[in-house]
Parts: C-alpha cells; structure tokens; sequence
C-alpha cells in the first residue's frame, strides 16, 4: 500500500499527543477527526515508525506502549479500580455513575479508608496533593477531564480500566450459570 | 361496655333526629374569621339507616393545620365542639353495614384518588393521617373529611389494622377488588402453581372415572371444574407477567436508588419465584408438563368415548381451552423472559466490572501492588520529555527540514582545481619546469603550481630548481615579494631560459 505521509493532516500534533500516552477521543474534535479520516495512512505510518495505534472498540485512539512503560498507568489504574469499588456500594448503575458523575476528590474513599490507603502507599500516594496529581494524570492521558481544582470527570477513554476488570476474570469465574454478584 | 352503650345511645340520639341538621365548617367554627376557610362543603344527605346520620360527623380533635396559639372558645363553641364529639363518637363506633353496590360505587367515583392513595399504602393510615389525606385529596362533593371516613367505615372499605387499633387500612375485599380495577398484578408463586396442579390431576382422574361409569352429569360437573381450574392457571400466568412487567419497569426506575446487590437480589426473587414456575409449567418432561399432557390425553379419550350431545360440546371447549391456556403460558414466560433478561444482562455486565475490580484490588493486597501487573496491562507509552527541543527556533529549523524534499545532487561548477599535492617529488617538479620553459619567474610559478604546498616545501623546491644543473637560471630583474599563508617571501627574479636534458 502506498501512503502519501505527507497528505496526513495534523501529523505533528497527531503525533506529538499519542506519543506522550494521550488517548485520543471525539471530544479532541479536529484531531481525533483526522485520525477517522486518514486511519490506515496513520497507522502505516506509525508502525513505520516503531509504534503501535490502537483503535479501542469505544471508539477512541491510542498508542500501545512497548519497552519502557509508565509509572503513572499504575497509579492511575489503582485510583480508578478503588472509584469502581467504592461506587459498587453507592446507589445506581456502577457505569453510569463512573461515566456521569463528576467526582469531588475529597468525597473519595482512597484516603478515608485503611484498606485503599495501603493500596496507595505502595505507589507512593499518601496526601491529597498526590491524588490531586493522579487526576492531573488522567487528565494529560485523556481519561479525565478536571472541571476545576477538586473536582473532575471520567472520559471515554477510561473504559480501558474497565477492560482491565474483565480481563482480570478468568473464564471459570464467567460460567453462565454464575448468578451471584 | 361504657364505650358501646355510649354509642348506641348517640346512634338513638341521631336515630331520633336530635342532632343538628346543618353541617358544619371543617374546621373551628368559633375561629372562622381567623382562618382562611376554605369553601363551605356541603354535607350531602344519605337516605335511610345510619348513614344518613354520618353526614354530621366531625372530628372534635381536629387541630387546624399551622395554627400556632390556642384560640379562645367560646361557650356556643363548647357545645358546637361537644355535638361534634358524639357524632364522631358515633362514626367511629358504629359497626359497618353490608354495603349497598350503588352506594359504594357512588362513594367510589367521588372519592376515586382516595381509595387509590389507600390502595397504595401499605402501612395503613393513623385517623389524623386519613382525616388530613382526605382533606389533601377532597372529593367532587365538597363533603368534610369526618363525613367521608364516616363512609370509609360505613361501607366497609376501610378497619383497623389488626394489632394496631390507631391504623386504619384497606379491608382485604375492597383491596382485592381494586387490584382487579388497578390492574396491580399478583404475581403467582411456585405454591400457588403447585395447588393448581394437583387441582388438575385431581380431576384429571375424576374426568377418567365419569367416564368409565358413564355418568353424564359427573363429566359435566368434572369438565366445569377443569374450566375453571384451567382458567385461572391461564389468568395466574397472565397476572404474572404482568407483575413481573411492572417490577422490572420499577426495577428500571429505581437503578438510581439502590446499590448493585439490592437489584441484583430483587431481580433474583423475580426470577426464582415468579418466572421460573411459569417455565415449570412449559418445560418438556416437568411435572406440570406432564399433568397437563395426562389431562389432553384423557380429554381426548373421553371425546371418543362422547360422540355427541352436550357432553361432546363441553368437553370440546374444554379441550380448546387446555391449549388456549398452554399457549398463553407460553407467551407470558416469552414476555416475562423478554423484561427480565436485559435487566439480568446488565447487571451481571456491571457485577463482572466489580468482581474485576475486586480481585485485582485483592491481589494487591495480597502480594502487593507490582505483583498486579497494572502497569504491563494498561502499557502506556512513558512521556520522554527530554526529546523535546527546548530552543523554538532550532525546532522550528527541523521541523522545517521535514517537509524537505531531497532531489538528486546538483553539479558544482567551478575550474579544475590546482593540484592539491601533500608531498611534490624534486623530480617531478623539475619535469614540470622543463615542459613549461620558458619560465620567466622561476618562484612565481613554483607557487602558481603547487598553491597548496607549504612555504617550506616550495622554497625546497625552489632551491632545487637553482641547484640543477642542466637548467638555465639567469636573473630576470629586481627583487619581488610573493606572500602565502601568512608569509610573505622576498627574493630576486629568476629566469629560467632554457633545459637540457
């Protein structure tokens, strides 16, 4: 197949986003619409280039990262997995409350309950600056919008949190007959 | 006892016309001009018995609502309040008559969203509650609320909770019947299933014994048995899926009211108790499935045992409604089936992201946070920020390079250079002399030949030049001065005429 590479629109700023970790999805309006537009010259491209563009069945974009990973994915995936426990216990649909509701950082159980607070100290999160720096994270990565200082909200791209608790069931914990929740 | 006797001498008192015939305020009549009063309700007259004499009751215990002092009462209040004590007295004690259907349906259309409110609790109601439940809800004939629970009573929809004298609650008639009318779906439970079948079996074997004696009105009687019995397994069926409809629209409704494991054991209930007996009564080679087949088999033969009259006319709606019943089971499990199983989808999707969660979660804590893998699972690439220019105009530069498009290498076009010789050999300098004799300026050209020779090379040269002997070198002139590289040579001109080999 032969691309034209340099008919790829907004290849730099393309680039330059997925390569930093971010996840590209429709609100990132023209960029993600070159990705839609021009998909198979960017991912020809790309993996030209040593990188793997993934398309997530949500919908939205992102660079698999090989060799050297972040940090930071760990701290947030543990951040997220407490969000989706915590909210097992609240009223409402676990989803719907994760993908609507905007989350005050200080109504978060990570540092009000022993157990999450020994989660986190393992990655070294102890105070509410580091978690205020865990949303920062997701924010940069396109997982979370911050609405203000205190206070943010899940993107689409968080859904690849989710794909990590489906994958964590194995397949005899998924029997149909398994009714208990 | 006192109360009793105190009643029936208030229900002769108002038997006898000695009450007052006008009806009263709702509220406080000795405080009219203080209260806002709402209209005036009229209190209608009942014909004939005592309900003609609830049209005056009031309750003397009536607080007005937000009404914040005590109010002075006058005497003619005294007695107003004291005449509207008996006449409560006397609604409250007075036992219920069987009620006339054209009583009761007129109380029930002016009172329609009343019955419905007490339909809807199942708490019961306190006496203040009802009275102020009323009042909220009114009537299309204006009538105060002591005289309309007067009626509640009178007519028998309403009577005190059992064990809870203060609470009064729906009679379980009135509820059955507004069920019916409300359309709020029984659901049908495994034991109510079961008591039909066996219902059925039972009968099944009368079917076969009528038949085996020949007694017409046996079978008759057994066949309107097996009508009714089939009828209201096919209604049962109905019924719950209609309730199981309703609960999974109330289950849909309140998925913002209640946490994960709540819905997941209502929906659990729904399933266990009320949609899987109806897949009992399809389900090939289950009981019921097999008591219904006995049955068609023994409606069939009994058909061929009556040939005609009207045994054979009643058996054969029997039949018809044997499969009627079977298949609208069906139907109803269908659809019960259809509103449950996207609710149990659902959930069981949102219990597979928790349990993920969890184990996860689990396994940190167990052997901690790296053991987890969260990092190779969600492989993000790591942000290098130290290839990133920090100098705009440089990465301006190579950012500009990338759209440079290289085309093949252009031809430089310039003079054939002198020799660039790193090391002359004497003889092949003296060569070069001969072939370019005559040479006027013997420095000048060693100079011109080898520009990029050292100064010390070119003065060997030179000097060898002088010191051949087969050349022949003559002073051309005054001295000259020649520079290169910084130095700057002085010499006399020398000539150079002629070689001999």
């Amino acid at each position: 197949m032969t691309t034209d590479f340099q008919a790829l629109p907004r290849l730099g700023e393309v680039f330059e986003q997925l390569r930093r970790g971010r996840h590209l999805d429709p609100e990132e309006g023209p960029l993600y619409q070159a990705l839609v537009a021009h998909e198979d010259g960017f991912a020809a491209l790309f993996t030209r280039l040593g990188f793997d563009l993934r398309r997530h069945a949500r919908g939205f974009y992102y660079f698999e990262g090989t060799g050297t990973l972040s940090d930071t994915g760990e701290r947030m995936a543990l951040f997220v997995l407490i969000v989706i426990e915590w909210l097992a216990d609240r009223p409402g649909r676990v989803e719907e409350q994760f993908m609507s509701r905007v989350f005050a950082l200080d109504e978060l159980p990570h540092l009000q309950q022993e157990r999450y607070r020994g989660y986190l100290q393992q990655v070294r999160v102890e105070t509410p600056e580091d978690l205020g720096n865990i949303v920062n994270a997701l924010d940069r990565y396109g997982f979370a919008r911050k609405v203000d200082d205190g206070r943010f909200q899940f993107r689409t791209p968080a859904y690849r949190f989710f794909d990590l608790c489906y994958d964590a069931l194995t397949d005899e914990e998924e029997r149909p007959d398994d009714l208990t929740p | 006892m006192p109360r009793k006797s105190s009643s029936r001498n208030v229900t002769q008192s108002v038997k006898a016309g000695r009450l007052v015939k006008k009806g009263y305020p709702r509220r406080h009549p000795h405080t009219t001009a203080a209260m806002p009063v709402k209209k005036q309700r009229k209190v209608p007259m009942v014909k004939g018995g005592a309900a003609e004499n609830q049209a005056r009751c009031g309750s003397p215990y009536e607080v007005p609502h937000g009404s914040a002092a005590p109010t002075p009462v006058s005497l003619e209040g005294r007695r107003v309040r004291r005449r509207r004590r008996l006449r409560y007295l006397w609604c409250a004690l007075a036992d219920p008559m069987p009620a006339d259907p054209r009583s009761f349906f007129a109380f029930a259309s002016r009172h329609a969203a009343l019955l419905e409110a007490l339909f809807a609790s199942d708490a019961g109601y306190t006496e203040a509650e009802l009275l102020g439940l009323i009042d909220r809800l009114g009537g299309d004939d204006g009538a105060a609320p002591e005289y309309v629970l007067g009626q509640l009573r009178q007519l028998g929809c309403v009577e005190e909770r059992p064990g809870e004298t203060a609470v009064l609650e729906l009679t379980q008639p009135v509820r059955g019947f507004l069920e019916f009318l409300l359309q709020s779906h029984r659901l049908t439970t495994p034991e109510v299933v079961r008591a039909y079948l066996d219902e059925i079996e039972g009968l099944t074997q009368a079917l076969v014994d009528a038949v085996r004696r020949q007694h017409a009105s046996a079978l008759l009687r057994t066949l309107s048995k097996l009508d009714v019995a089939l009828e209201r397994v096919r209604v049962y069926a109905r019924e719950t899926y209609g309730g199981v409809r309703e609960r999974a629209l109330r289950l849909r409704s309140d998925l913002d009211a209640l946490p994960l494991e709540a819905r997941w054991e209502e929906l659990m209930d729904l399933m266990r108790y009320y949609v899987q007996p109806l897949e009992e009564v399809i389900k090939p080679g289950s009981v019921a499935d097999r008591v219904l087949d006995q049955l068609a088999l023994q409606l069939g033969a009994a058909a061929r045992a009556v040939e005609a009259g009207e045994e054979a006319a009643v058996l054969a709606i029997t039949r018809a409604r044997l499969v009627r019943m079977r298949r609208d089971v069906v139907r109803d499990f269908q659809e019960s089936l259809s509103e449950v199983l996207p609710l149990l989808e659902a959930l069981r999707q949102e219990s597979r992201l928790i349990r993920g969660a969890s184990r996860l979660l689990r396994q940190a804590e167990r052997e901690g946070v790296r053991a987890v893998g969260l990092r190779e699972r969600l492989a993000l690439p790591v942000h290098r920020t130290e290839g990133v220019f920090a100098d705009a105009a440089l990465e301006a530069y190579v950012r500009g390079l990338r759209t440079y498009d290289a085309a093949g290498a252009e031809a430089v076009l310039v003079e054939a250079p002198a020799v660039a010789v790193a090391h002359v050999a004497p003889g092949e300098a003296l060569a070069a002399l001969r072939a370019a004799v005559p040479v006027p300026d013997v420095l000048g050209w060693l100079l011109q030949r080898y520009p990029d020779l050292p100064v010390r090379d070119v003065l060997r040269l030179y000097a060898h030049v002088l010191a051949t002997p087969t050349l022949a070198v003559a002073p051309a002139g005054a001295r000259q001065t020649w520079s290169r590289h910084e130095v700057t040579l002085t010499a006399p001109v020398l000539h150079v005429s002629s070689s001999s080999a």
